[in-house]
């Protein structure tokens, strides 16, 4: 079942055309990666399809599908601590403050949740973000960059934590430079090159994929 | 350079800043305390070496970037020494310099503290009372005191006093940080969340102040007006930052309800005008990220 269907999507920044008749569609309960160059229109993506931003095209959603964002630059307020924070995201897509589920996602991250957010290192500001929005549950969850300067043992769990979400129903959007990593997560890659989707990869192996991005630019 | 760094600045913007730095300047000039103009300079200065963040750019470019600090503050010194100068206050040119020569060796205070101020009787979730509360929190006592000091001293008017800057101080540090309007799931959630946490904070939170007035008023009518305004405060206050980023205009907004809660105490017309320009503002969000909430 189709969540969410961009189509014809056209984007320009004055003279720069950033996305040019982009067409894509993703299902339920599905991980898809998405690779480009950089600047290839990624976040511009992802950005359109939030409604962040004008374009021209259609973007296709039901009504009662809720999106989640996390973004590759976090940012939190001043003198709010992580658990803070995790509390007003909570509250702010309209859910109750589960201190039981917050504990028990926090058993993977080991945050400091009682400390100030801004006092994170940059791994740690990434899984806080990560850990909102995965109480947050929305039906597709958008990770832009996710896995950047994310320790070991946190990119491990992140991706245990995507599985999880992809087998509970939830579609999952994942933007990275790693084509391995998304391999091993991805049900289906997409190549953003030229402005449009270029290619899915559904069964190629990684040494396919990387050849076949090598043949494309 | 001159060119390039006016051009930079734009025109009008230079014209004015060049205003009130003659103003400034004049003023300083006409001053008769002999002691005002190097102590603005020893402000001036103090204030940009504490806040400046290239230092350690500096650094890595230059060996000793406390020499190029020392030019820049004695080209900034110029117009204070030319005041003092032409005052013929020559004891404070020599400070002045002296304060040129020593400041970029100073070392930054370390003024951000990692130890957490826990909130737990706060509405969970607000996060834009808990960052004012940490804020000026430490402020708030002290203007506590002097209302208990103007109860035991028969003096209403320091009691309404500190009770108007208790207000306004914790409405207009909640105007600080850059809203975060994406975690809204919708135009209602985003209403119901603020007004909620507005509508349980506030009341906490003025409640030592409204007691000390009810009991130097002996009336309940002048503390209600003085929540009633302060609920309202809060709310423009949080409200015009999703509407308005630019900080001059942010400033003119603040001056505004600055105003318009010292008139929703004297008079109920003043509530109703706060109530409509938060009105105004409220349609504004909802027309400005209609993009997020459309679904």
């Amino acid at each position: 079942m189709e969540i969410l269907k961009a189509e014809n999507i056209y984007k320009r920044y004055g003279e720069v055309a950033v996305l040019d008749d982009l067409s894509v569609s993703y299902e339920k309960g599905q991980i898809y990666g998405l690779v480009g160059e950089n600047g290839a229109g990624k976040t511009t993506l992802f950005n359109c399809m939030l409604g962040q931003l004008r374009y021209d095209g259609t973007v296709e959603r039901k009504d009662d599908v809720t999106i989640g964002f996390m973004p590759a630059e976090s940012f939190f307020y001043s003198l709010i601590t992580g658990r803070e924070h995790i509390e007003f995201c909570l509250k702010a897509n309209g859910h109750k403050i589960d201190n039981s589920q917050i504990q028990r996602l926090n058993e993977y991250f080991e945050l400091p949740l009682n400390r100030y957010a801004t006092g994170y290192s940059t791994g740690m500001k990434k899984k806080l973000d990560f850990m909102s929005l995965l109480l947050q549950k929305n039906d597709l969850m958008i990770l832009d960059e996710p896995f950047n300067g994310v320790d070991l043992k946190g990119v491990i769990n992140m991706r245990k934590l995507i599985r999880e979400a992809r087998d509970e129903g939830r579609t999952v959007i994942i933007s990275s430079h790693q084509i391995a990593s998304l391999h091993e997560i991805c049900d289906k890659i997409d190549f953003l090159c030229n402005h449009k989707i270029m290619k899915r990869f559904v069964d190629e192996s990684v040494e396919e994929i990387e050849q076949s991005i090598l043949n494309i630019i | 350079m001159l060119y390039r760094l006016l051009r930079q600045i734009g025109f009008l913007r230079s014209c004015f800043l060049l205003g009130i730095a003659y103003v400034v300047m004049y003023f300083l000039y006409k001053i008769d305390n002999q002691y005002a103009v190097s102590g603005v300079f020893l402000a001036l200065a103090l204030s940009l070496n504490q806040y400046r963040r290239d230092r350690q750019f500096l650094q890595l470019l230059i060996s000793r970037p406390s020499l190029l600090l020392m030019i820049e503050y004695l080209i900034l010194s110029v117009p204070f020494v030319v005041v003092s100068s032409m005052k013929e206050e020559w004891v404070q040119v020599g400070v002045m310099l002296l304060v040129v020569v020593l400041v970029p060796f100073f070392k930054k205070i370390q003024t951000e503290h990692h130890f957490t101020v826990p909130l737990p009787f706060m509405y969970r979730g607000g996060i834009d009372m808990l960052y004012s509360m940490r804020m000026v929190g430490w402020i708030l006592p002290v203007l506590i005191a002097g209302g208990v000091m103007g109860c035991c001293y028969d003096n209403v008017k320091i009691v309404r006093v500190c009770t108007v800057l208790y207000m306004i101080l914790l409405s207009i540090s909640m105007c600080n940080p850059q809203p975060l309007v994406r975690h809204f799931s919708s135009f209602r959630q985003f209403l119901v969340m603020n007004f909620k946490m507005v509508g349980y904070n506030l009341p906490l939170l003025v409640l030592p102040m409204v007691v000390l007035l009810v009991y130097s008023e002996n009336t309940i009518s002048m503390p209600l007006c003085l929540l009633l305004g302060g609920f309202l405060f809060a709310l423009a206050s949080l409200f015009v930052r999703y509407v308005i980023s630019n900080s001059l205009f942010m400033f003119i907004h603040i001056a505004l309800f600055v105003a318009l809660y010292v008139t929703t105490v004297m008079s109920v017309w003043g509530g109703i005008l706060f109530a409509i320009v938060i009105a105004i503002y409220l349609f504004g969000i909802k027309i400005k990220y209609n993009y997020l909430w459309k679904y």
